[in-house]
This record gives structure tokens, sequence and C-alpha cells, in this order.
């Protein structure tokens, strides 16, 4: 009795947030608000949940459809149930296991409910609806032994296979529903055993979910917080090794600059898993899992957070990635014969400034300075050279900085920060279209996304001009740039805007060539920023919004990704009631600012 | 400091009081020796203190905005060897945070090697500059840098002109000022 459609269908619709330009079509968007919201599948049965539940939801928008026009049939209106009720069991079980996804979905199921009743009762108004009733009756009469059976072969492994049970018992439920949807309360009275003990057997089902959910966490994060402490263990060990500029690293042996490389990419890709980790942390959130809406609506308290393990972690993997560079400059050349210091310092001020800016302000830029600055000090001609280069770069930089942030200020009157712009028009007032007033803002998301998206569109107007900072890029070739998450949102920026070319300008100014690399971590990063197009502010055009959900977002990340979070502060997700969607706008620019300078875009 | 006006008037009586107790309660000739020792190179540094503050501090006039004009400026010349070139660097503040408005940095390279072989000299660099003005902030176009010709020393000042450079302000406005110096020749 089930729906059967083809698979390929549904595989189309089913698509995984990731960072590609083919998924960004798939997320619900002002543009094209009908998907729901992608899931991240953390949990493996989430996956064919979604995949049931995208069925479903599609399956009850063309019944309806059908119906509207060609009028109420019995075998609609019972599949229309069959569909209805589904989407509201897999939504309840995706939310056990912590989908965002899984809340919206049931929002969906809500909104289908009412269409269900209402072809429903056209249905059993008309006169030859009173015989197909009578003939379900007869049906459920038949075959009630059969489900009586059922329900015990079920109940006996409820507590050793609970999901095993639920999956058999539903097979059953959507045979029975397929019948009794054309029936009233009263007539199925008598037949509701199959209702009960579904509903039974949904409690521990749901317990059972939460449970692993739990499981599961607690072992993936205990995973990264290990491999975080493993991992600065041994750069200590390596740096303490260091002789004649190498090292001995997992068995290899690398030059001193190859070691801040390797160690660089290892450290982001532990500081991904562990943003990682943080966003799934929030799923032990009881929240959560008792949330109808994107919103937990209930208001009950949340589960103690109080775990400060990750942002532990985070801050000891940066601080430790510092120390390591640090002593390792210190012990690599406090032997180094006089005529290499220069040079040796010099290649890790160029290699250090790939790396630099991923901490905020000049933290790194400063403490790996410092050090060169220390280590050139047994050469009074190498600290000579260092310590000018360093005076005069600094100063040309600091105004330039100084002028380019004054030009994007005036610049950024002309808009809003991009979280203000869209939290203020994600803001349900008394006149936003199907609310119901509660004279106090409520963030946005309590609807589906077909009907809360379009309502954003309206409120944000026509063109509106957004100002995003931190933009930064992904590692590696990739040109996806993204502006850091504030307040649940962020933007998305085209592949192609950023115009370099000012990098080489820079470079004159700050007296590099191919035969003179930069003296100073501060300029190598300058050059280095500049030339990727790095910690960018952008103002532009906001040409379209889309909602994810946000633990998808960050628990889907790549390890490239890594910049995105930031090596700083564990992304911030402990927002009571948890907020479980984002918002991502993509901006098209008008203006964009590099650190130093205002930057041509390219055409 | 609750009260720097109590303190104030402290100070004020007990410090007379405190180097005459030695005297009241007697004391020996080496010990009278090394307190005028005292008193003398108070008094040394004190003086010292006066004739700097006497001391040429340098100018800058540069015709933007309403005028561009520092009671400070001090020029220096930056070696780096390793086969670049030296920079000059010309500024009206210490250091950043005495940087406020107005403030002025020139800097641009040079073969000299030292601040007296610049004297009849014309450097190009970057002019950077701000004046008392809102978004009075400006940088000299990277197309058509600024240059400043070096004329003459005087005792501890070096003095130059501002050629007319193209400047462009924070706002958008261009503008082709051009300006004098009287640097103060710092030691390298």
């Amino acid at each position: 009795m089930r729906l059967k459609l083809s698979c390929s269908v549904f595989l189309s619709l089913f698509v995984l947030p990731q960072w590609s330009a083919s998924s960004v079509a798939a997320d619900p968007s002002i543009s094209d608000p009908k998907p729901p919201i992608a899931i991240y599948g953390f949990m493996e049965e989430a996956k064919s949940l979604f995949e049931l539940a995208v069925k479903d939801d599609e399956a009850c928008t063309n019944l309806y459809a059908q119906m509207k026009k060609g009028g109420p049939k019995a075998d609609s209106v019972g599949k229309q149930s069959v569909h209805v009720k589904r989407l509201l069991r897999t939504a309840e079980r995706m939310i056990d296991l912590g989908e965002p996804a899984g809340a919206e979905l049931r929002m969906r199921y809500e909104f289908h409910e009412l269409e269900r009743i209402e072809a429903f009762n056209a249905f059993a108004s008309m006169p030859q609806s009173q015989a197909f009733r009578g003939k379900a009756i007869a049906w459920l009469q038949k075959n009630l032994q059969k489900r009586l059976k059922k329900i015990e072969e079920t109940q006996s492994k409820a507590s050793k296979a609970p999901l095993e049970a639920q999956s058999t018992l539903d097979i059953a439920y959507d045979e029975y529903e397929a019948v009794a949807g054309i029936l009233n309360a009263t007539e199925r009275g008598p037949f509701s055993e199959l209702i009960e003990a579904s509903g039974k057997l949904a409690q521990v089902a749901s317990a059972h979910r939460r449970q692993l959910v739990n499981q599961a966490v607690d072992k993936n994060a205990a995973a990264v917080v290990i491999d975080v402490d493993r991992f600065l263990v041994d750069c200590s060990a390596a740096v303490g090794g260091v002789q004649a500029g190498q090292l001995k690293w997992s068995d290899k042996t690398l030059t001193s600059i190859d070691f801040v490389h390797e160690i660089m990419k290892q450290g982001f890709a532990l500081q991904a898993r562990l943003q990682k980790a943080i966003a799934l942390h929030q799923l032990k959130r009881k929240d959560m899992a008792s949330g109808s809406s994107f919103e937990s609506r209930s208001g009950e308290p949340v589960a103690n957070l109080g775990d400060t393990t990750w942002s532990d972690s985070l801050s000891k993997l940066k601080s430790g990635l510092q120390d390591t560079v640090v002593k390792l400059i210190e012990r690599d050349t406090q032997e180094l014969a006089a005529n290499e210091l220069g040079s040796r310092l010099a290649e890790y001020a160029s290699a250090l400034g790939r790396y630099s800016h991923r901490v905020a302000g000049d933290q790194w830029n400063n403490a790996f300075d410092e050090a060169i600055a220390k280590s050139a000090k047994r050469v009074p001609d190498v600290e000579k050279s260092i310590r000018n280069y360093q005076i005069a770069t600094k100063e040309v930089l600091r105004w330039k900085e100084r002028f380019a942030s004054k030009q994007a200020s005036i610049l950024s009157e002309k808009g809003k920060p991009l979280a203000v712009l869209l939290s203020a028009a994600s803001n349900r007032t008394q006149s936003t279209p199907g609310y119901v007033a509660t004279g106090q803002p409520i963030p946005f998301f309590y609807n589906t996304t077909f009907e809360a998206l379009p309502a954003l569109g309206m409120n944000l107007g026509k063109d509106p001009v957004a100002i995003v900072e931190n933009v930064v890029r992904f590692d590696g070739d990739a040109s996806v740039r993204v502006s850091k998450m504030d307040n649940f949102i962020y933007a998305r920026l085209p592949n192609d805007f950023y115009n370099p070319s000012f990098a080489t300008k820079l470079k004159t100014e700050l007296m590099i060539d191919e035969s003179k690399p930069p003296l100073s971590v501060c300029a190598a990063s300058a050059i280095y920023t500049a030339e990727r197009g790095e910690n960018l502010t952008v103002g532009g055009i906001v040409s379209d919004v889309s909602a994810e959900g946000t633990i998808s977002r960050i628990a889907m990340m790549k390890e490239n990704a890594a910049p995105f979070t930031g090596l700083d502060s564990p992304v911030s997700l402990s927002e009571q009631p948890a907020r479980q969607a984002s918002l991502r706008a993509t901006l098209t620019p008008k203006w964009v600012r590099h650190r130093y300078a205002m930057v041509s875009q390219s055409n | 400091m609750r009260n720097p006006k109590w303190l104030t008037l402290c100070s004020f009586f007990l410090f007379p009081l405190s180097l005459a107790t030695p005297v009241l309660v007697g004391c020996s000739k080496e010990e009278m020796n090394k307190m005028v020792e005292q008193v003398q190179s108070k008094t040394t540094a004190a003086v010292k203190e006066t004739v700097a503050k006497i001391a040429p501090t340098g100018s800058v006039q540069i015709a933007l905005d309403d005028g561009i004009d520092i009671p400070s400026c001090s020029v220096r010349l930056l070696s780096m060897g390793a086969g670049r070139a030296n920079v000059v660097q010309i500024r009206s503040y210490r250091d950043e945070s005495s940087d406020q408005p107005q403030s002025f940095l020139f800097q641009g390279t040079t073969a000299a090697n030292s601040v007296k072989e610049l004297v009849g000299a014309t450097v190009t660099g970057q002019l950077f500059a701000q004046s008392n003005r809102e978004l009075g902030l400006w940088q000299s176009d990277s197309e058509s840098p600024a240059s400043i010709k070096f004329l003459s020393i005087k005792e501890t000042e070096l003095f130059g002109e501002i050629n007319q450079s193209q400047m462009l302000r924070v706002d958008g406005k261009n503008a082709f000022p051009s300006g004098a110096i009287k640097a103060v020749i710092e030691k390298p």
C-alpha cells in the first residue's frame, strides 16, 4: 500500500550540505523555499529517515493538489493519511537524533495535517463515502487477529531491539492507516490497538535513540581531545630534538621549516574536528530533542553544558602551536652559523606569514616576530637588519591599515552589518503574516521554510546592503570565501570577486622581491593574505538567503573549512533555547577591503 | 589617588623636611659630601631637561585641509644591509601611542648611507598625514608617489621641501599639496 516511487527521484532531492556550488541549490532559500532543511547524518539512521520524510512531504503535497483538482477519493484519502502520519513519526525520530531538519519536517507535518483534515472532511461529506467506510471497518475487523499477533511479536523484541521492533510495527501501522485513514475517531475506536502499541514503543525507542546520540557524541569528543593532547606532546618532543635544522616527526626527518608547515596543517585539522565536536555536543541538550520548531517552544531547561573540555582543548591547541613555534625558532637558531642566521630567520618569517592571520589581532604576528628578533640578537648585523626592517614596515602598515579602515567605515554607513540586518528582518512582528502576535520579537524560525523564507525576503526589501567582516578563505586552492558566523548568520561570497593585483604594489612598499624576502611575520602575512584574499571586509547586496541547520553546518565542515570557525574561540551555539537554524546570505560584493587597502574587484 | 590635592600638599611640606632631617640629627662629612653630590646631580639633570625643552623639535607644514602644521618632526635612516636599499623615515610623532592628529609619516628608499648624504637628493616614497579635521586622513597616491627634496642641514636639523604630490583623502577627495619639513636628526 505504500507509495512506490523510483529511488532516483528522491536521491536527487537528498543532497548533503557541502561547500560545493551544486549543493547550495539544495538548501531552502528565499528564491526557492520549498526544500526542507538539509541533514548532516551524524547518526546513520538519520539519512534513511530524511529520505523517507522528504518522500512523504512531497507525496502529501501531490496528493492534496490532486484531490483539490479531481476531488477526494477513498484510496487517496487513505494514502494521504499514511504519508501525513508517517511524516510526523519520522520527523520526531529525527528530532531525537538531533537533526534540525526533523524540527522543520515536523512543522511541515502540521501544515499537511490541516490539508488532510480538509480532504477527509470533503470525502466524508460525499454520499458514496458511507460504502467505503463500511468496507474499511470490515477489513479492520477481519485482520484484527493478525494485527494483534504482530503487536505481540514486536513487544517481545521491544526491550532488546526497540528500533527493529519499531520498523516491524511501522509496516503494520501503515497498512492499517491506509484503510483506517477514511474513518472518523468513533469508527476507529474499536481498532486502536496499533495506535496504542506504537505510542508505547515510540517512548522506548525515543529514549534509546537519545542514548545512542549521547554515546556517539561522547565517543567522538573524547577522541578529539585525546588527539589534541597527543599532538601537543609530540610537538614538544620534536622541538626538543631539533638539530642542525632538522627534526623527527612521525618517523620522518623534516627540516625545521617543513615542520612548521606540517604542524600548522595538522593543528588546523584538529581545530576543525574540535569545532565539530563542540557543535555535536549541543545534541546532548534536552531542548534539541524536544523542539517542535526551530526553537524550543517549551522553554524547558537545557542540559547542563558546564563541560569546558572543548574550549580548554581549543585554547590549549592555539597556545600549544604558538609555544612550539617560539621554542623551535629559539632552539633551531641558537647554534646556527652567523652567515646562516639571517636567511633562516627570513625563512621562518615567510613560512609563518602563511598562518599568523589565523589568530585574531596581531597575537601570532607579534609573538613570532618577537621570537625572530630575540634569535637575531646573537649577530649584530642580523639584529640591525631585522630590527630596522620591522620598524620601517610596521609604520607603513599601520598607516595603510588606518586609511583602509576609515575608508571602509565611511562605506559601511550605507549598509548594516549582515547579522543586524538579517536578525531584524527575521524577527516576527505583529504585521508578519501568519504569526500570532506576541508583542515581542521572537526569532523568526517558528515555521516551515516555505512560509518563513518568503516572509524574511519581504522584510528585507529590495537590494538590501550588508557588511561582513572576517571574510575567510578555505584552505588549499579552493576559492570559497565565507564570513565567520555571527549570531547564527554568515555570508557566502561568489568565487571570483577578489582581485589580488594590489599585492604587487604592497610588495614594493614592503621592500620585497624575489631576492629580498620579508624579514617580519607581519610583512609576510600582509603579502600572503593580500595575494590569497584573506580576512576581508566586504560590503554588498544580499541577493539571497538560505536556511541551514546550525549543527549541520558546523558538523559537516570539511577540514579545509577550518578558517570558518577559527582557532580563537569555540563557535557560539549555546544560546537558550537552542537555535536550530542558521541563515546564510549570498552576498554580491560592492566593495572589498583587505586589512591594508581597498581592493578593486575583478570583472 | 582619591585626593591628589591633599597628596601634593603633603609632599610639598614633607620634601624639605626629609632633606633636612640628616642635618638635624647630625651626620659625617662623607655623608654630607654625598648629599651635596646628590643635590648637584639632581640640579644638573633638571638643567639638562630644561635644555632639552628648548632644543629643536622640528616641524612639518603641508597644505592639506585647513593646513597641517605640526611642531615636531624627526628623521632617521634605517639600514638593513643584505642588498636592501636604506630607508628614510620622517615622522611627526615618537611612537604609535603619540600618533594623534595632527601627524605625518614619510618613508622612502635611498642610496644615501647617512642623513648627511641626503642633502641635495630627492627621495620618493609614501606620505601619510592626518589633519585636525574629521575625515582629514590622507595618503599619497601609489601610482605617483610623493617626494621630498632635501635642502640642507643646520646643526641637528634636516631641511626639506615636500614637492607637490598627488594625495588622496579618505573620503575620495584629491589634492596636490606642497609642504616643508624641518626634521631633527635621530641618532642611528
